[in-house]
């Protein structure tokens, strides 16, 4: 089958029109992972609708609240601002991990959630750091957090006339800060074998205050593991704290055995991974703590 | 004459960047694929699901009734029409067995992916559609996919009519074997795995074969590296003479051994072109391409030697499990693993036996190192073996045993007659290159603070340039050197470039025998129509033979040029002077010619001054290594290769034993190739090679299920490094001149794939002494090295061998 009509809509509501009106329809940003997909036979779309048109949805926004992140917005345009880099280093470094200098000139953050590999990189990170999904479709406007939006390998929560618009960050305090680490047989342009992001926030004294922890490719979605987080709560990740936390992130994982790795070994890194993330996250706390002194 | 002392206008030894690098470095390089002609058809080849079955029925009723479909064939049809492909190189020539190669599967299958059918279109897209609508009907049949199961008492026979799966068995024995074993202080054992491994070029095989109505011939354009053998194989395969097939090699994007001839799609094409009389080209796919297997050997060692740390015999049993048959020369490699024991080593008393297995795994073809590399990879793991167990330094023990710089030419114990070699300077200059006693101090420290750090050497003797008699490996090629009328240069030689620069190697040897400017020359390589009969590119021989022959072809031009301006300026030829294009004499200082006017008297005048030559100002010549010999010694032993390149390389890597990963910090190689003809080039082989070795060791592997389907489909499974996997290596040179050939080349390119593997895992292994694991199965992946960790964590066994 070949693609029957190319739609390039100029409003939200245009968009969600087609998508509720027309079945078949497989939306386009980037189209990193689509056009290929597409070249495999993987995906064999009716009708592409184009979304790169609509106004605001490649902008990239930093305030004082947090970061909006245009669901078309290339990676390129996040990773080239040194401001997003030194407010979200974990999220940054995350999308600085896919694909090539070219794909990252096309490839959104928003594209990498809808392909909802079990995979990809950005999302255990956006999870980390609380990122917010705002959908918009035929019936209104919703919030999702990231943690809740794919269903599985390949799946998200989007009903058929439901658009993602952006992403939102709230933007960490002074005693906060992320990391992401991903485990790959090569250094980069590599699909993760496991990652896992962290964020967490010190209080004054240097004690854990809050944390997010996230894990991906390690189940059918990126999880967000509240046990893993409640690990280093209240401590100063003192060894016995990261070896919880490890112990914890491997408990929630339920990862599948290949030639890439297998389920034990997956299991085991996916620790390993998250608590040097979390060790990473906490010295850049440490330091953002002693810069606002 | 007097030779002009031009520094200037020397080229050999200076890194000259390559004449042919330029289009592919800006994405303009005219590849294989890239070739289109009016009417291009498409062929799509259906293959087999199956590692073994029978082949019941292959209905391809649905696939003609697509449109745009121009022709669709199964192996009966194909056989009707063709004899079975030639050996590159015949088992049978050493005593291994036979077995009929058909461009298309007849009755069984032998492999996963071996080709059952194949349709034509009009397109790619039609062609794919059309090859997915084939239905064949398989019985399988129980595959059989290791070696030494293969070899096991009932194991079902692969090929119908064998007595049992080994395509030969081969044993390289000399001296007293047991008398060294019995003399001995200790016995050594070790169990090395090397898996299968590939060379995967960027660019995959692509041939598109055009019949041209006008001759009733066929021309192919096709990633070949020797189109003059393969001409002769296709002539036998289709039934044409061969002056009726014309084979264009256009540039080549890396071959390592795996565009060697014998591939059933070769003929396929051809034939396909014939039939339809339009042009037919076939793609490889990457998933296709990673079908074609090397390597994979197991290897018993034993090792007697004295506490001292001399090793006094080698007894080593190995299995190469070499896939199905095929009529690539792939199955070699396990041959020249024996036949190169014990590499560098003083070993006199040696008991090696080779068994290549053939199995229901895909074929193999020659893949970089051509079994060598597997040589060094078992000899150099079981070295460091015996250094942990005699508690001395794996720098000692390889010392302790080299063969000494004054020892050459060298008599090997399996007849082969080593050049030249200074063994131990290599690995001096390679422990400087990596501050082997900081690394030392580095690695004490590290340990301390609970990093794993690991310092590997290993050593890699690389035979090159190899000549078997009998077949169409020869030691010998062809060049032409043709001068215009203008002073420009043609030069047209049998070797062929997989993307090696080896043309500008070879343009810098002529530059400099004619005296030339080196942008004044135009090579011409991998033409049938145009080049001297030759025989391409393999065993790191282009520039030895190439470079050889085309020496002695300028040399011959440059006489008769010089006599013409002898006649021209009218003074004798020993005064004559060439300097930067212009011809004068010590004689007259007023005589004055240009090269390119010398040029065109020679061709303008036959009558007068040019009458001292028969023009043209061309020579053909060929350059045969004299040290090769193929009349056996009093042991039956020849000696097939004329030089020993050989280069040591030292390792630093770190552990990482929560993850199991290996980073690799420090890479240094002493390379011995002979005079260096291009340093940047030489440079660019020994770090690929590398490349290669380090790949090979952690992260690439073709992996089966147990039914024989393979796994390991593309390059996300199929884990190649990138340039930035790679640590920086700092590259030596340690020239010692081959004394038996033009320059004193030996050879470049092969070298590097063995040893490095080699240091690579002798470093894991010098890491994790201290946690006892030492794992001699290869690759290194995180994964199974994390499973090392664990296992002995459980059951620490220090200084165990498995």
């Amino acid at each position: 089958m070949t693609v029957s009509r190319f739609y390039s809509p100029q409003s939200i509501a245009e968009a969600t029109a087609i998508l509720r009106q027309q079945s078949g329809c497989q939306v386009l940003a980037g189209g990193t992972d689509l056009l290929v997909q597409m070249r495999n036979g993987v995906k064999q779309p009716e009708y592409i609708v184009d979304i790169k048109e609509i106004p605001g949805i490649r902008d990239v926004t930093l305030t004082n609240q947090g970061l909006t992140l245009g669901a078309a917005a290339p990676a390129q345009s996040v990773t080239e601002r040194p401001d997003i880099a030194a407010a979200y280093p974990g999220l940054v470094e995350a999308i600085d991990m896919i694909g090539s200098t070219q794909i990252q000139g096309r490839c959104s953050v928003g594209g990498n959630l809808c392909n909802a590999s079990p995979a990809a990189d950005t999302v255990p990170a956006l999870i980390a750091v609380g990122a917010v999904c705002h959908v918009v479709g035929g019936e209104g406007v919703r919030q999702v957090r990231v943690e809740d939006f794919n269903t599985g390998p390949g799946e998200n929560c989007l009903k058929r006339d439901e658009l993602l618009i952006s992403l939102f960050i709230p933007r960490p305090g002074v005693g906060s800060a992320d990391a992401y680490l991903r485990f790959t047989p090569r250094t980069e342009m590599d699909i993760a074998v496991v990652g896992a992001g962290v964020s967490l926030s010190l209080d004054p004294m240097g004690t854990v205050s809050a944390a997010r922890v996230a894990i991906g490719a390690a189940a059918p979605t990126a999880l967000l593991v509240e046990e893993a987080a409640a690990a280093i709560i209240g401590t100063t990740l003192e060894e016995s704290a990261l070896a919880a936390l490890a112990a914890a992130a491997g408990a929630a994982a339920s990862p599948i055995s290949d030639k890439r790795g297998s389920a034990g070994y997956r299991t085991k890194v996916v620790g390993v991974m998250a608590r040097r993330a979390a060790q990473i996250a906490c010295d850049r706390a440490q330091q953002r703590q002693r810069r606002a002194h | 004459m007097a030779d002009s002392p031009d520094g200037d206008l020397k080229y050999v030894g200076r890194s000259i960047r390559t004449k042919e690098g330029r289009a592919p470095l800006i994405g303009k390089a005219k590849y294989t694929s890239d070739y289109a002609f009016a009417g291009q058809l498409h062929a799509c080849i259906v293959r087999s699901p199956h590692a073994a079955a029978r082949i019941n029925r292959v209905d391809l009723s649905a696939a003609t009734r697509v449109a745009g479909v121009r022709l669709a064939m199964h192996g009966a049809d194909v056989a009707a029409l063709t004899d079975p492909i030639p050996d590159y190189l015949e088992p049978a020539l050493f005593g291994g067995k036979a077995a009929a190669h058909r461009c298309l599967a007849i009755d069984e299958v032998w492999c996963y992916g071996q080709p059952v059918a194949v349709v034509v279109a009009e397109d790619m897209r039609t062609a794919r559609y059309a090859a997915a609508r084939v239905q064949v009907d398989y019985t399988p049949l129980e595959a059989v996919v290791d070696a030494e199961a293969a070899l096991a008492v009932g194991a079902r026979t692969i090929v119908p009519g064998w007595d049992d799966n080994l395509l030969m068995h081969v044993p390289f024995m000399h001296g007293d074997t047991v008398a060294a074993f019995e003399s001995a202080d200790q016995v050594v054992s070790t169990e090395v795995k090397i898996h299968r491994f590939s060379t995967q070029p960027m660019e995959t095989r692509c041939y598109n074969a055009v019949w041209e109505h006008n001759t009733e011939s066929i021309t192919l354009y096709g990633t070949s590296q020797n189109p003059h053998p393969l001409r002769l194989v296709l002539a036998q395969t289709l039934r044409m003479p061969e002056n009726k097939i014309r084979i264009i090699a256009s540039t080549i994007g890396g071959a390592f051994g795996l565009k060697m001839h014998g591939h059933p799609e070769e003929g396929l094409i051809c034939l396909l072109a014939k039939l339809t009389g339009q042009p037919v080209k076939w793609l490889e796919s990457r998933e296709e391409c990673l079908l074609i297997g090397a390597r994979e050997q197991k290897h018993y060692i034993e090792m007697a030697v004295n506490n001292d740390g001399t090793v006094l015999g080698l007894r080593d049993r190995f299995y190469a499990n070499t896939g199905a048959p095929s009529a690539c020369p792939g199955w070699g490699m396990a041959f020249l693993t024996g036949l190169t024991m014990p590499g560098p080593y003083k070993v006199r008393d040696i008991d090696v036996q080779m068994h290549a297995v053939s199995t229901n795994k895909p074929s193999w073809n020659a893949a970089r190192g051509y079994g060598k590399e597997s040589t060094a990879i078992a000899l150099e793991l079981a070295m460091d073996n015996v250094a942990r167990q005699l508690g001395v330094s794996p720098v000692t023990v390889r010392l302790k045993n080299f063969i000494g710089k004054d020892e050459f030419p060298y008599d090997s114990p399996t007849g082969l007659l080593y050049d030249s070699g200074d063994y131990a300077g290599a690995v001096e200059k390679t422990l400087q290159a990596i501050d082997y006693d900081d690394c030392l101090e580095e690695q004490a420290s590290a340990r301390e603070s609970g990093r794993y750090i690991g310092i590997g050497v290993a050593f890699e003797l690389t035979p090159e340039g190899g000549a078997i008699p009998g077949s169409m490996v020869v030691g010998y090629d062809t060049s032409s050197v043709r001068v215009g009328p203008d002073g420009t240069v043609r030069l047209l030689t049998g070797v062929t470039s997989p993307g090696t620069g080896n043309a500008t190697g070879i343009a810098q040897i002529v530059a400099d025998e004619l005296g030339v400017d080196i942008d004044a020359i135009e090579v011409l390589q991998g033409d049938t129509n145009a080049s001297p009969y030759g025989f391409g590119n393999y065993s790191g021989r282009s520039t030895i033979v190439g470079g050889g022959s085309a020496a002695l072809a300028a040399q011959d031009v440059r006489l008769m040029i010089d006599k013409v301006a002898a006649a021209l300026l009218e003074v004798e030829r020993s005064s004559l002077v060439l300097q930067r294009g212009v011809y004068t004499s010590t004689a007259d200082s007023s005589a004055s010619v240009t090269f390119a006017e010398v040029c065109y008297a020679a061709y303008t005048r036959a009558y007068d001054v040019a009458l001292c030559i028969d023009p043209p100002l061309e020579a053909t010549r060929t350059f045969r290594p004299p040290s090769i010999r193929h009349t056996p010694d009093a042991n039956g032993n020849i000696n097939p290769y004329p030089s020993y390149s050989n280069a040591a390389y030292a390792t630093v890597c770190e552990v990482d034993v929560q993850t199991g990963q290996v980073k690799l910090l420090k890479f240094a190689v002493t390379h011995d190739c002979g005079k260096v003809i291009n340093p940047i080039l030489v440079e660019g082989q020994a770090c690929g090679a590398i490349g290669f070795g380090i790949g090979g060791a952690l992260t690439e592997d073709v992996r089966y299920d147990a039914s024989g389907r393979q796994l390991t489909r593309s390059f996300m499974d199929y884990v190649m490094p990138r340039m930035s996997d790679m640590p920086p290596i700092a590259v030596e040179h340690h020239d010692m001149p081959n004394p038996g050939n033009y320059l004193g080349l030996k050879g470049a390119g092969e070298a590097g794939v063995g040893g490095s593997a080699a240091a690579v895992v002798n470093a894991v292994n010098n890491a994790l002494q201290p946690l006892g694991v030492v794992m001699n199965e290869l690759p290194l992946t995180a994964p199974r090295v994390w499973a090392a960790i664990q296992q002995a964590s459980v059951a620490p066994t220090p200084g165990g061998d498995q």
